[in-house]
């Protein structure tokens, strides 16, 4: 055993035993190692004289034709000639044996192990289509497992037959087997990956069955040791006969088995099971045709549990491919509504998307939940948490605690595994699923955390007992599947594509109203302008009649063509203000900086007839500014709001304009906005139920004769040129005691610097 | 002799309000109305065919079927014989547009119609003021 040095001791050290190089080979048979070139024999394993009556020492250094029996040697040669591959390959018989050989790290490795019974062959190759057959026609994949291990007892005719599993940590459990009735169950059971050591592993996908046939045969040394021509001890990776590792046959003794036949499950070229067979009563070899039977055995079983893994995927797949796809009519069909609104009423279909058991839609307004979640200041804690550590994609844990989610600990009941992805991150809008912690007990066979005990000396030696070891899960849920995650990647596509939709929907749908708008003001200027003409000839011909004729009138007839005079005065301000009004929304807007000083000057010399004519006053209160604005569009909301002011008085009208700060509460008037412009006057106020009314165009709260007259497009203006400046326009009013016009302008362009 | 105005409009009201304006002016202007720019054409060529006198002024409207006041304009400006009559607009329409259109057109004045028929008469006998007597004393 001194190919298999070792160094340092640990509970890896299982890892790095060379177990591909085991200097030995199992009792029952016997191995020659050949120089590809010469055919001579370089290493030969003892007790090689049973097969072949000579000892390995006398067969060293001869030549094949001399070692082998004629017919062996000619055929090994023609194989040689004709191109070894790595698996071993039958080449013929000799007394009480057959002869395999394969070629591997420059060598020609010749095995050679007992012969058949006649009948052993026949039962097992006539059986095993008939066994397939059954285990196509099984449910699913525990039903597979279940009729695999049958089929593999039946055939092998070992004690006993465990379905093996890999779970993601490496662990394995027996998910299916077959034992004696005298036998405790293994079922359930799991075994830490630390038993099947890495290379061990990769041994297992390279060759799909291995056999050992008596754990208490003591293997039998290869000499010399180390090939004299390669300098390197035999490669066994491929050899039947390989001895097993003396960890592995402690541990099999152990659990006091004899001997062992392992299938390898492969799936997508890892190895995902193990049918392992186990026999007590005593050492147990299979035949070399029996073992190609295995190996299509477990290739058969291992395409059987892919096409099964496969289905159940691509039905879950079907499932929540269907729901989404219902998901999307809905939404599609769905009023256009804000986002919250549409998520509270789609959160059980989105909580169903993906497999969990709490799900929550978490906004800055809220949180709607589904199923088992924790509080909504948790969850709110959770989404910050996730834009911190910059989430952007779909992202999962199975475990909060371990992906050091503050405090993870308290919510794992109801949230130890997360799946979110964000809808919006600026907004902070999430989607999260969640999974209580796991709380199941794994029954170990043997305590997991002490796979191996380090001996005495340098040798490992596998735990002694397999008394099954319980073990509680905590903080941990299920894994997430990778089905899982990609149901969660497509509902993300989905829901940003229908987003993406919506926004086009409303842009259109906001261009339409644009163009309406544009048409309607080019029609209100075409329709205004086309009236003006026939009402001044209306007006024209009133004053011709009582100029002309006026003496040939009674007092009656004057006073009807004078009343013609006035309604036609009157019927042209409102015009020439439909007028006014359709311009403003027409006009250009050219954004530049106004000292609202000098705008206010302006304002006071186009009314100061009017200022001087009441007797009123026009008072700027504290500093203006100067703001970001159309210099003329700011000219006429001053105009029209101090012209107000002026108006609306009993007595001589005082009248304040300044700038002020925005209060807290007008914050949602005129969000982003940090000061407002104000107009105030002492007049006689506005009743609240009329703040509304008094921005609509012609809406009057007086005789049009009352209150020096004015048409009443004047404040429906002003709001249009506030709103074109993406400002807003409110105002405060005590009748009796005045009103007060608030306006913001652009808070974006006021940024600007 | 009393000066002549050839005033081009479509409109019969404001023909008559034109003519009533004159009726009240101090002095007799005799009125000359073309229905459109082709008309006014037409009267104009005619009047230098018979070598009668060329008006003293013509008011022009500007929208009108057929030939409007723009394109009036232009015909006067190819025409040398009738190039020295001067165009007044007489219009009610404000845009800044047209104004500057009819300037570079030739146009010598643009007058927006005042609303009332009082102030009205009051500018068209302002602008026969300048147009017939001014400009002739000069």
């Amino acid at each position: 055993m001194k190919a298999a040095r070792r160094g340092e001791v640990d509970l890896t050290s299982c890892d790095r035993e060379p177990i591909h190089v085991p200097g030995s080979v199992q009792a029952h048979g016997a191995m020659l190692a050949l120089d590809p070139r010469t055919l001579r024999v370089e290493q030969a394993s003892e007790g090689v004289e049973a097969f072949l009556g000579r000892a390995a020492s006398e067969l060293v250094g001869r030549r094949c034709e001399e070692a082998l029996p004629a017919d062996v040697a000619s055929s090994l040669t023609r194989a040689v000639l004709e191109g070894l591959a790595p698996h071993p390959r039958h080449v013929g018989a000799c007394p009480g044996g057959e002869v395999l050989a394969h070629r591997w790290d420059d060598v020609i490795v010749v095995e050679i192990e007992p012969a058949a019974a006649p009948d052993d062959e026949l039962r097992f190759a006539e059986r095993l289509r008939e066994h397939l057959d059954a285990c196509e026609r099984t449910d699913g994949l525990e039903g597979l497992q279940s009729a695999l291990v049958r089929t593999v007892r039946e055939l092998t005719g070992y004690d006993r037959v465990m379905f093996y599993r890999f779970g993601a940590d490496g662990s394995g459990t027996v998910v299916a087997e077959e034992k004696p009735d005298a036998r405790e169950a293994f079922q359930g059971l799991r075994y830490p990956a630390t038993d099947i050591p890495k290379q061990a592993r990769a041994l297992m996908v390279r060759t799909r069955s291995r056999l050992h046939v008596d754990n208490e045969a003591e293997p039998r040394a290869i000499v010399p040791l180390t090939n004299p021509r390669t300098g390197r001890p035999l490669d066994m990776s491929y050899a039947t006969l390989r001895s097993v590792s003396p960890v592995h046959r402690e541990y099999l003794a152990n659990m006091g088995v004899r001997a062992t036949l392992t299938l390898s499950i492969v799936v997508e070229g890892a190895l995902w099971g193990l049918i392992a067979c186990h026999h007590y009563a005593g050492p147990r070899h299979v035949t070399y045709d029996a073992r190609l039977s295995c190996d299509f055995l477990a290739r058969a079983a291992s395409l059987l549990v892919q096409q099964r893994l496969e289905q159940t995927e691509s039905l879950r797949r079907r499932r929540l491919d269907e729901a989404r796809d219902e998901l999307a009519q809905d939404l599609l069909a769905r009023e256009v509504t804000s986002p919250e609104e549409t998520l509270a009423a789609i959160a059980p279909t989105l909580a169903a998307l993906v497999p969990s058991d709490g799900f929550a839609y978490v906004g800055p307004e809220g949180a709607v939940t589904v199923g088992r979640t924790p509080p909504e200041a948790e969850l709110q804690r959770v989404a910050g948490w996730l834009r911190e550590a910059n989430v952007r994609d779909v992202w999962a844990t199975d475990s909060l605690v371990t992906a050091g989610l503050p405090g993870a600990a308290a919510l794992r009941e109801d949230a130890s595994g997360l799946l979110a992805f964000p809808l919006s991150r600026v907004a902070g809008q999430w989607l999260i699923w969640l999974r209580p912690e796991q709380r199941v007990s794994v029954t170990w066979a043997g305590d997991p955390t002490k796979p191996v005990a380090p001996g005495r000396g340098d040798r490992l030696h596998p735990r002694a007992s397999f008394a099954a070891w319980e073990e509680e899960v905590r903080g941990r849920s299920v894994a997430w599947s990778g089905l899982e995650l990609d149901a969660a990647r497509k509902l993300r596509a989905l829901l940003a594509e229908v987003v993406y939709r919506r926004a086009e929907a409303l842009d259109a749908l906001t261009e339409q109203l644009r163009q309406q708008n544009e048409e309607l003001d080019a029609f209100a200027y075409v329709a205004s302008h086309d009236l003006k003409e026939p009402l001044r000839t209306i007006r024209n011909y009133s004053e011709f009649l009582l100029e002309d004729y006026g003496d040939r009138l009674d007092d009656e007839g004057r006073r009807m063509l004078e009343r013609i005079g006035v309604v036609g005065d009157r019927m042209r301000d409102l015009i020439q203000g439909l007028l006014r009004f359709s311009r403003a929304g027409r006009r250009e807007m050219t954004l530049e900086d106004v000292d609202l000083t000098e705008v206010l000057a302006q304002v006071r010399e186009e009314l100061d007839a009017r200022i001087v004519a009441t007797g009123a006053t026009l008072a700027i209160e504290g500093e203006l500014p100067t703001v970001r604005a159309d210099r003329t569009m700011l000219r006429e909301i001053l105009t029209n709001l101090v012209s107000n002011a002026l108006k609306y008085s009993d007595g001589p009208p005082r009248v304040e304009v300044g700038v002020r700060p925005l209060q807290a509460a007008e914050a949602e008037l005129s969000p982003g906005a940090e000061r407002c412009v104000y107009v105030r006057d002492h007049g006689i106020g506005i009743p609240s139920e009329h703040f509304q009314d008094i921005f609509r165009i012609f809406r009057r709260l007086h005789p049009s004769d009352a209150y020096d007259g004015g048409t009443g497009a004047g404040l429906t203006i002003v709001q249009n040129l506030v709103a074109r400046h993406r400002g807003a326009i409110w105002l405060t009013s005590e009748p009796g005691e005045g009103t007060t016009f608030f306006f913001t302008l652009d808070p974006l362009a006021e940024e600007a610097p | 002799m009393s000066p002549v105005l050839l005033y081009v409009e479509d409109s019969e009201d404001e023909v008559f309000a034109v003519r009533r304006a004159l009726g009240r002016y101090g002095s007799p202007v005799e009125l000359a109305h073309a229905v459109d720019g082709q008309a006014a054409l037409d009267w104009l060529e005619d009047a230098l065919s018979r070598g009668a006198p060329l008006p003293h002024l013509i008011l022009l409207d500007l929208n009108m079927p057929g030939m409007n006041g723009p394109a009036l304009l232009s015909e006067l400006r190819e025409r040398p014989a009738l190039d020295q009559v001067p165009v007044v607009v007489w219009t009610s329409s404000s845009e800044k547009a047209e104004v500057r259109a009819t300037a570079r057109l030739g146009a010598r004045a643009y007058h927006v119609k005042p609303e009332s028929p009082k102030a009205f008469a009051r500018r068209l006998h302002a602008v026969l003021d300048y147009w017939l007597h001014a400009v002739e004393v000069a």
